[in-house]
């Protein structure tokens, strides 16, 4: 039980993580009807950038914070310059064309990664806390730890998407985020400047975004190829919130890493490697098939714009 | 006026995506340093150091050097488990060499005449096209190797220490007259359809003469016994997989997975005496590889295993198995795999306040680049190395240092397999040359199988011991033991144990 209890443990704060992408992956996708799958890539650059600015240094607080904020810029810089580029031209093409697009902007990111920082393995200096609170020790369970950055993270990550739905729900902002998700067009012809409005989304989804990966890459390794499997796991959460709900993204993030952490171990007897990373992709298909009316609906709206 | 836009505005896209995915598979070598060079990724004809900038690499320093030999003993010593032939081939010219390996290398400009490794050809001519793959100027090779995938950056040295070796025979002249062309195929460290496809190609298509210096394992799992049944030589190999042992016509340099495995827990228990293990394995075939050989030795010691845990190549989050194996409560946990799983592995175990003994076979904290992303966590760390630490700076270390700085700026990249494939690199120029300039593969493989290079100095501090049996000519590689004692230096190790023969190996 206890054993089950800390993989539960570790499934809520590895899932902050999707949680927090797929907010920014939703964001995108309600402001221009375009699934970002460049988002990793965005985020990647903004970790690189990060690296760059703590490299040969002790990891201290206010250098961190720094080049924690231009990462995030950067990242949010793509965002917009991505909108504007590979995603605003193709306004009035078929639904495929602008996932395509993100996917070839993903796949230049990570070139111009493998170009300017290599394939390298980089440990980013920091001043997260590295320490283990034994949270366990509460109901008799003293082996269950959490660790402080993983607790931060969490911390972060239900922080901004709260303040991201109420911002998307309350505010002036939001409601044209809106109006545009439910009708580009009748936005558009009401004085709503679609592709303004679709840019600052952009640069907000991955900005989020980045925070993501600067956070995740903070605590693990960096290197050009893991960030990117983190975007597929964003989608799995982004669908279950319908690509439409903010708030699901709380709830979706830490359900995905449960789901993940619990196949990871011998929960059924046997251990099947691979298992926990490829979960995401059959909790993917299932919510397709669960889902199905949201996203057809969705999409159908797309084909009619 | 939408509908005819739309096919466009989506081909534009698909050609872009097209455009961006050819980048990124072309582009990562030009980062590398090897657009400069003849050899590219891919296929690639090496090409002797020339003197523009068109042909020569990042770092090419102007040119060339003796790949030094004096490896051999005069008497080759008869120390292999069955009776040794004696070589039935011509003795090779003389060495030259008469102010220590590379000695001119850092005299400057390039000597006019041939290096000392290399053979002119005779005056009579070389024989022209002897074999498959042979011409009257080239000898073509082909290599497998790590170019791309999660360890491609550690893995690309490897071939450019091969390069390094020979771009230097060739800028002497090469051997008997033919320049050494090697093709590389990138396996990505990764056994079935890769290596399956890389056979195919550089056999059937362009024709090889032989396997050489060739330096991905994974790879090995599955081409060695294609390569053995078609009878191609595979001239010194790294070694790394067991197939590599089992076969007449495969000549491995460096030791197996299992023997690794064998050699490290051998120590580890011995001296620490740990009742139970916890096993953090790559799950394919090489993975398998080292496991094999560590179950050997935890079986003959009754070490229980009460956690072992499996990830695929590439794998992320490792939360579950730290996990996992924090709560099974081994006495020492084992790696059996390549640098970045457990690198994850142990960032994990950290952030959960758990730190247990950890000595490994396989890739893993003998490659520098461990301790510097693991850090403080990684101090005490047990790990096997082939060759004595570069450290000792012995002759052929030395030697290795400047040559392979001559060409590439990423010195601190290298790792125990560069050095393994440099040294392989040299026993390849050596074969060649004691072949003969009528080069055939039947002349290789009597070079090989003649006892020739039993006592062959590797210049690491260890010497080939060939062991004849009913399979064929093989080699038992030494291996050494050492530990971590200061994770953010240049050279962070300290030798535990010399290196020794795998007390387990068999001739098979």
């Amino acid at each position: 039980m206890e054993l089950y209890t800390q993989l539960v443990v570790n499934g809520i704060t590895n899932g902050a993580v999707y949680g927090l992408l797929a907010a920014g992956f939703v964001l995108v996708y309600r402001a221009s009807r375009a699934l970002n799958f460049a988002q990793a890539g965005m985020g990647a650059i903004g970790a690189y950038v990060l690296f760059d600015v703590m490299k040969d240094s002790g990891g201290g607080g206010g250098r961190y914070a720094a080049g924690f904020a231009l990462g995030v810029a950067v990242a949010a810089l793509l965002g917009l310059l991505t909108e504007r580029l590979a995603i605003r031209p193709l306004r009035r093409a078929p639904a495929l064309a602008p996932l395509i697009s993100t996917v070839g902007v993903l796949l230049l990111l990570q070139t111009l990664i493998i170009l300017r920082w290599g394939g390298d393995l980089r440990s980013i200096p920091n001043p997260l806390p590295k320490k283990p609170w034994r949270i366990g020790s509460i109901i008799g369970f003293d082996s269950v730890v959490v660790n402080q950055s993983a607790v931060l993270i969490l911390v972060v990550m239900v922080v901004l998407v709260s303040l991201l739905a109420l911002v998307v729900t309350r505010t002036r902002w939001g409601l044209t985020i809106r109006s545009i998700s439910d009708n580009p067009d009748g936005a558009a012809g009401l004085g709503v400047p679609v592709g303004r409005v679709s840019g600052q989304a952009w640069a907000l989804g991955a900005a989020i975004g980045a925070v993501a990966s600067l956070l995740a890459a903070s605590t693990t390794i960096l290197n050009p190829y893991t960030l990117f499997l983190l975007q597929i796991k964003a989608l799995v959460v982004g669908v279950f919130a319908g690509l439409k709900d903010l708030r699901l993204c709380l709830i979706g993030g830490p359900l995905l890493g449960i789901v993940e952490s619990l196949a990871g171990s011998r929960i059924f007897g046997h251990q099947i490697a691979g298992l926990s990373d490829s979960v995401g992709f059959f909790a993917l298909v299932a919510l397709l098939l669960v889902r199905a009316n949201t996203i057809t609906e969705t999409l159908g709206d797309t084909r009619a714009s | 006026m939408r509908t005819p836009r739309r096919p466009r505005v989506l081909a534009v896209s698909l050609l872009a995506a097209t455009v961006f995915s050819a980048a990124c598979a072309g582009e990562q070598p030009k980062k590398l340093g090897l657009t400069g060079n003849a050899a590219l990724a891919g296929d690639s004809t090496l090409a002797a150091p020339a003197t523009t900038n068109s042909t020569a690499p990042e770092t090419a320093a102007q040119g060339s050097a003796s790949i030094g030999n004096g490896s051999f003993p005069a008497t080759p010593p008869a120390t292999g488990t069955a009776p040794v032939r004696q070589p039935a081939v011509p003795a090779p010219p003389p060495v030259t060499t008469t102010s220590g390996p590379m000695a001119r290398a850092a005299a400057g400009p390039a000597p006019s005449g041939p290096a000392t490794a290399s053979s002119p050809a005779p005056a009579s001519g070389n024989g022209g096209v002897t074999d498959i793959g042979v011409t009257a100027d080239t000898i073509k090779l082909g290599g497998f190797f790590i170019e791309s995938g999660p360890v491609g950056e550690l893995g690309i040295t490897l071939l450019k220490a091969v390069k390094a070796v020979f771009n230097d025979v060739n800028a002497a002249g090469g051997i008997y007259g033919r320049k050494l062309q090697l093709i590389d195929c990138d396996t990505s460290f990764t056994s079935g359809d890769k290596p399956r496809a890389c056979y195919t190609k550089l056999t059937q298509q362009d024709k090889i003469f032989a396997f050489a210096a060739t330096g991905d394992g994974p790879a090995w799992v599955t081409a060695a016994p294609l390569a053995c049944k078609d009878q191609i030589p595979a001239l010194w190999t790294d070694g790394l997989s067991q197939n590599e042992f089992t076969c007449p016509t495969i000549f491995p340099t460096g030791p197996a997975g299992r023997s690794q495995a064998r050699v490290v827990l051998d120590y580890y228990i011995k001296a620490k005496k740990p009742k139970t293990v916890g096993i953090l394995a790559q799950n394919d075939d090489i993975g398998n590889e080292w496991l094999v050989g560590a179950k050997e030795v935890l079986s003959k010691y009754g070490v229980k295993i009460v956690s072992e845990e499996k990830y695929n190549l590439g794998e992320t989050n490792f939360t579950t198995q730290a996990t996992n194996m924090r709560f099974a409560n081994p006495d020492f946990v084992f790696f059996s795999s390549e640098p970045l799983g457990p690198i994850l592995f142990q960032k994990t175990a950290e952030g959960q306040g758990w730190k247990p003994p950890m000595p490994s076979a396989g890739v893993t904290c003998n490659v520098s680049v461990w301790p510097k992303q693991v850090g403080e966590y990684s101090k005490g760390m047990i790990c096997q190395n082939p060759w004595q630490l570069l450290s000792a700076k012995l002759p052929g270390q030395v030697e290795f240092e400047k040559n392979y700085k001559k060409y590439w700026a990423d010195w601190d990249k290298r790792n125990y397999y560069t050095e393994t494939m440099w040294i392989a690199a040299r026993a390849t120029v050596e074969t060649l040359r004691r072949a003969g300039p009528n080069l055939t593969r039947a002349k290789v493989l009597e070079v090989l199988r003649s006892g020739a290079f039993n006592g062959f100095d590797t210049g690491f501090g260890v010497k080939f011991t060939q062991q004849s049996s009913a399979k064929g000519n093989l080699f038992s590689i030494a291996v050494a033991v050492v530990e971590v004692v200061k994770p953010s230096d240049e050279d962070p190790y300290k030798l535990l144990q010399e290196p020794i023969p795998d007390p387990y190996f068999t001739a098979g």
